[in-house]
């Protein structure tokens, strides 16, 4: 909410305005205006924490509902109506939980890695827009904010797994590491060729570019990216369910081989916090595939533009969180050695694939001055063509080697099997 | 004055943290100061307006190179017990650091350092600050305050990105090419290495 940029919501502008007013008559002039945007900060943040506080709740909720009805169970329905307090009961559970600390533990590092988990999975909100003027800060390089600081979210993970002096949460952290570094790849890949044709990537920028195109930005006008770049989208997700650690690729913490990866060693509140990290990175990966492919807070008819942008905004979000949960629900876990081959062997070389044929669509159609309905068109083309080809290519290499490809199957012996 | 503060502490942190890095008793932990002492130079890019190598910095030093750096430490050492930090190179190590950071001072000494002038880093095809627009700047977030071609200071509205990739492109191609060139080399020779 930048009062500032003429967009905001009019609460939100009479409020700062009511604020510099309050504050002009207490204190002196060349301390009233500092004060006022230390206080309007402090303000959006707490806003910020509380809103995705509570949709964390009631994203743990709404899995172990969802989930249940996906495995033909009732899930969470003891405490209060539908099981509506069962998150609040499961809070007041992990804090009052024994703490422990592995007497091998290095304490610092074991300590720390939990407190450091939290704050990269907020900061990323402060670039998410939930409608038109509703963001904290709209920075000119929004898009690479979020990626870096939620890539930091590596850090304290490896700080669990060494800290814990514990072989599992070892391995678990080993193969953390492995899949955020390598799947970060295929999924910034994908994003790019959204990012060429928005010209921006400013946050606010890239929603713009995907309808009514609000000065200053806006260039290609009117349809959503998952209409023009479906392949992308496709990538993304499943590079996205990768980065967040969810089944099917939850191997850093598969409880059948590992115990519970990197926080194994943790209990009570101190598990609670990488809990809490990556409920918030849920929600986040979820409002950045509403961003940037689903046009963000936009109507999908201007005929319904009369519902306001944040209620766009959360349906899509929620769609999105509701699309990871049935994932969760419906497949088994990808096996290590599967979860690298799918990476290298398959996501990059098709987002690579999907970079230039989104790069020479793109230039052709402004090159010929296309209309909008005719590029649409000439992507939807494009893109059959790669998937036609991309599955031509692995039939074909399944065919040669005679079953599933390498990195899709167990190693052989002579491949290092152990 | 605040930025003044704002400095000191990020300079405290920076400073303080790459004192860590030398200390520390395990290799592990030295590599944790560095990722913070990494965040503090990103904290100064902040300070200077230059949001976009902020970012850069934390998605490649803090997301990428010390992760691999955590990483390869895990997968070599016998990070179970503690180990000596130093070799007998060490004599030879210290001798390059004082180089580099003789380097490093007097080319710091000799360079122009005025911010607060008109048309201070004459750089790259059209990337100059100007004085006169530093007000002018605070309005974009982020934004750098670019000339145009006919030398006036405009606004860039989508910061300096734009900029930086036009002088990538053109005045900096060769130095852009050959720093993609080596890195495809350091590709091939890591796998090479792999399958030996």
């Amino acid at each position: 909410m930048n009062p500032q940029d003429g967009l905001s919501p009019p609460a939100a502008t009479a409020l700062r305005a009511a604020l510099d007013q309050a504050l002009a008559r207490v204190l002196p002039e060349q301390l009233a205006g500092p004060t006022a945007d230390v206080l309007w900060w402090a303000l959006l943040g707490t806003l910020i924490l509380a809103v995705i506080q509570v949709s964390m709740l009631y994203a743990t909720w709404l899995e172990r509902k969802a989930v249940g009805r996906i495995q033909n169970r009732l899930g969470a329905n003891r405490v209060g109506k539908f099981g509506l307090l069962q998150p609040i009961a499961d809070m007041v559970k992990m804090l009052t939980k024994e703490d422990i600390t592995p007497s091998g533990a290095h304490r610092w590092v074991y300590n720390l890695a939990p407190i450091l988990v939290v704050p990269p999975a907020i900061l990323v909100f402060a670039v998410i827009p939930v409608g038109a003027g509703l963001v904290a800060t709209d920075l000119s390089v929004g898009f690479l904010f979020f990626i870096a600081v939620s890539s930091t979210v590596v850090i304290p993970i490896v700080m669990a797994g060494w800290g814990s002096r514990n072989k599992y949460a070892l391995i678990g952290a080993m193969r953390a590491v492995a899949q955020i570094v390598s799947y970060e790849i295929p999924q910034v890949l994908s994003v790019i060729g959204v990012l060429l044709m928005a010209g921006t990537l400013s946050t606010q920028g890239i929603i713009s570019s995907q309808g009514v195109a609000v000065p200053p930005y806006g260039s290609f006008p009117g349809v959503w990216f998952v209409l023009v770049q479906p392949v992308a989208f496709v990538i993304f997700m499943l590079a996205t369910v990768a980065e967040i650690e969810r089944s099917p690729f939850d191997m850093p913490e598969a409880e059948s081989e590992i115990i519970a990866g990197y926080h194994t060693e943790y209990s009570g509140i101190k598990f609670g916090m990488f809990y809490l990290s990556l409920y918030f990175l849920t929600i986040a990966a979820a409002c950045l595939g509403t961003i940037l492919f689903l046009g963000g807070w936009q109507a999908p008819l201007a005929a319904l533009s009369f519902i306001p942008g944040w209620v766009w905004f959360s349906g899509k979000t929620l769609l999105l969180v509701l699309f990871f949960m049935w994932l969760r629900g419906t497949l088994p876990r990808l096996r290590v050695d599967q979860m690298m081959g799918f990476c290298w062997k398959i996501l990059v070389p098709l987002a690579l694939a999907n970079l230039m044929v989104a790069g020479l669509v793109g230039k052709l159609a402004k090159q010929a001055d296309a209309s909008p309905l005719f590029t649409l068109a000439g992507f939807t083309l494009a893109n059959l063509v790669l998937v036609a080809v991309a599955v031509w290519l692995l039939v074909a290499w399944r065919s040669r080697v005679g079953g599933p490809a390498v990195g899709l199957r167990p190693p052989t012996v002579a491949e290092g099997a152990a | 004055m605040i930025e003044q503060a704002f400095f000191l502490v990020l300079a405290g942190v920076t400073l303080g943290a790459a004192l860590g890095v030398v200390t520390a008793r395990s290799v592990f932990v030295s590599a944790l100061w560095l990722v913070l002492s990494f965040l503090g130079i990103a904290g100064l890019y902040v300070l200077l307006d230059t949001g976009f190598l902020a970012v850069i910095q934390v998605l490649i030093y803090v997301g990428a190179i010390s992760v691999l750096i955590l990483f390869a430490i895990m997968l070599t050492r016998n990070i179970m017990v503690g180990e000596r930090a130093t070799n007998n190179q060490w004599a030879m190590g210290l001798a390059l650091a004082l180089a580099l950071f003789g380097t490093l001072a007097a080319v710091g000494h000799q360079a122009d350092w005025r911010l607060n002038d008109a048309a201070v880093v004459p750089a790259a095809g059209g990337l100059v600050l100007t004085g006169d627009s530093l007000a002018e700047r605070a309005t974009v977030p982020g934004a750098l305050v670019i000339q145009d071609e006919a030398g006036a200071p405009t606004v860039a509205a989508s910061g300096n990105i734009a900029t930086l990739g036009r002088a990538f492109m053109s005045d900096y191609l060769l130095a852009f090419e050959v720093a993609a060139v080596i890195l495809l080399v350091a590709l091939l020779g890591a796998i090479v290495i792999a399958r030996e």
